[in-house]
């Protein structure tokens, strides 16, 4: 986690606030991730933490961002999160009735690598203030790895007071 | 003791308000109180009035010769910041301000005065319950009479609302269930005591086994998030909140000045919290039932022990409990086979949901109880009765009139749940009042409606399950 504040520390020092993937692989390898997709056919996922402007930083999860952005099918919770947390909010959305188990040809989410993930989101909420909103927007599990394959960062502009 | 409880729990109050402008209603109102009150105007022809309901007067609230837990504001608000500054001076802890006119209203003049207000109250260390609002009723010490309109009982269902006429309706619909309230805040604009103050109060009342809440917005999310959570893994807390889409968002800007977050996140955090999620006052009373009147389920409460009307109340029954998330599993053969023995199987069916003619016999009634009783495949049984008066004479069920349920609710080893069927035809509202009143001084949960009950009962298992 050290590292990733002073990658972020760094990123702050830059004339923009928002990243793209690219402008990340540091970032999200520091945080414990690979950068692509791994070969098994696997089921995308997503992972977020934003500021909301009553509770603070939130941690959100879903199957993929089309189904956050048409059917609102995701989880949010409030960090700082314990497994019981992590484990409920990968439970709750509807899709996960179907793709935490085999679901056609797809390869399920390690839901044990998938805790760490949130786990990490919930570190760094805690550890920093400069995030207004993370995005692994594509993000996969094969056995104990993580790999990201889409994924933005937008930093607080200077002076603002949201949070 | 913690200054809220004098403020909720006071044991002197002192009003501030004129008979000219509300033919004194706040005296009225803590009428029954048996602690020291105080009548306050610098008018003194209005003290006679006062002192024929009983209460000495003083121009002002440094007159008056003790000390005051509670000084009820009912006065212009352009006053208000006065009679603060002599609250401060007087070392009152809580003061309820009725009193509107500040940020509800918009004007650059109303939050100009509300800042002012909140300044005077902080540096004073006055605890203030509004302003804006109708404020406490405590019905066990006889304090805001005029919300609830009963006093002396009271029950163990607390309520908290940011609007004054939702807590009136709740405060008198809470006698209407008979569920009685412990203690019930009207908080207005919340501008020193917030819904989390309330929720940290409540925690420790003795009183309160069950609180309900109305929110419209909340100030401080992250201290409502955190009394929420603590408060939720020792007493059940309901929380009803608007301003869920566009349209009621804009309306609850122009009510109370709230801003509210994503409607996805608030629920969320509710699940977080295991907090109660509720969507309507009716939804509300009929939860409270559950949770105050029944200890948790030992099993996991999902799998029902179902007692129907009849075939076509069975089958309705099962699909409503099932949608709901509900099992209406088989029994064990060891209870079909008691069943059977005092069971005539022409017009009656026994798997479970279990219905028919046979149940008018009193015996076989309650030999179908005590199977459900004891088979361990049924956490919770509920019973449909439909109220009924042919020629004087009162049947919830197959004839018979509430007593047997009474009756079996002293030997239930798990709860039991009555459903009072809302099916055509109506009952009277004085046979419907009767046997409401006969089920719950029983301590039976008498719930309205299937949807109503399949909805409630899916709430109050949750929490369990989740705690």
């Amino acid at each position: 986690m050290k590292k990733s504040l002073t990658v972020l520390e760094d990123l702050q020092t830059e004339k923009k606030l928002i990243f793209n993937l690219e402008e990340l692989h540091n970032f999200f390898i520091s945080l414990g991730f690979k950068i692509g997709k791994p070969q098994n056919n696997p089921t995308e996922l997503t992972l977020g933490l934003q500021k909301d402007f009553l509770f603070g930083y939130v941690i959100f999860f879903g199957f993929g961002q089309q189904s956050i952005d048409i059917w609102n099918d995701c989880s949010y919770r409030i960090p700082p999160l314990e497994k019981k947390d992590a484990k409920e909010m990968v439970a709750q959305p509807i899709a996960s009735k179907i793709l935490l188990d085999q679901y056609k040809n797809l390869t399920p989410p390690n839901v044990e690598t998938l805790y760490k993930a949130i786990d990490v989101l919930s570190k760094l909420s805690t550890q920093q203030e400069c995030i207004e909103k993370l995005l692994l927007e594509e993000i996969y599990t094969d056995n104990n790895d993580l790999y990201i394959n889409n994924g933005s960062l937008e930093l607080v502009s200077k002076g603002s007071s949201n949070g | 003791m913690d200054s809220l409880d004098r403020v909720l729990e006071p044991q002197s109050i002192a009003v501030v308000g004129s008979k000219s402008v509300d033919n004194h209603m706040w005296l009225r109102t803590i009428q029954p109180f048996e602690g020291k009150k105080y009548h306050v105007n610098v008018d003194r022809n209005e003290w006679a009035s006062a002192k024929e309901l009983g209460f000495d007067s003083f121009p002002s609230i440094l007159d008056v010769p003790e000390s005051i837990d509670l000084v009820i504001v009912s006065v212009p608000a352009q006053i208000v910041p006065r009679i603060l500054k002599d609250c401060a001076t007087k070392k009152v802890i809580g003061v309820h301000l009725y009193t509107a006119g500040f940020s509800e209203t918009g004007t650059a003049e109303g939050i100009e005065l509300e800042k002012e207000i909140e300044r005077i109250a902080i540096e004073g260390n006055l605890k203030i319950v509004g302003p804006n609002c109708m404020g406490i009723f405590n019905p066990k010490l006889g304090i805001g009479v005029n919300l609830g309109r009963y006093h002396g009982e009271y029950g163990n269902l607390a309520f908290i609302s940011q609007s004054g006429s939702q807590s009136v309706a709740f405060a008198q619909g809470s006698a209407f269930h008979d569920l009685k309230v412990s203690k019930l805040v009207s908080m207005g604009n919340g501008i020193i005591l917030d819904s989390h103050d309330y929720l940290k109060y409540l925690a420790n009342d003795d009183d309160t086994k069950v609180i309900g809440m109305y929110l419209e917005g909340i100030r401080s999310g992250k201290d409502f998030f955190k009394q929420l959570k603590e408060i939720s893994k020792i007493k059940p807390t309901m929380i009803w909140k608007v301003g869920e889409t566009d349209d009621a968002e804009r309306a609850v800007a122009s009510h109370s000045t709230s801003k509210t977050s994503n409607p996805k996140i608030w629920d969320d955090m509710l699940i977080q919290c295991n907090a109660i999620k509720i969507d309507n006052m009716d939804e509300m009373f009929e939860t409270a039932k559950l949770l105050a009147k029944l200890d948790p389920p030992k099993k996991s409460g999902y799998n029902l022990g179902v007692l129907a009307l009849s075939g076509g109340h069975a089958t309705e029954m099962a699909n409503v409990f099932s949608k709901a998330g509900f099992s209406i599993p088989r029994l064990s053969e060891k209870s079909y086979n008691k069943i059977l023995t005092k069971f005539n199987l022409v017009g009656s069916t026994y798997t479970n949901p279990i219905e028919g003619r046979t149940l008018a016999n009193e015996d076989h009634l309650n030999n179908v109880l005590d199977v459900l009783n004891e088979d361990s495949n049924v956490d919770i049984i509920v019973h449909e009765i439909h109220i009924s008066n042919r020629n004087d004479k009162l049947s919830v069920y197959r004839g018979h009139t509430p007593e047997i349920f009474c009756e079996f609710k002293k030997r239930a080893k798990k709860p039991y749940v009555v459903l009072i069927s809302t099916t055509y035809p109506h009952p009277s509202p004085e046979d419907r009042s009767m046997v409401y009143k006969q089920l719950t001084d029983a301590g039976i949960p008498a719930v309205f409606g299937m949807e109503n009950t399949a909805n409630s009962l899916r709430k109050y298992v949750e929490y369990y399950q989740r705690k």
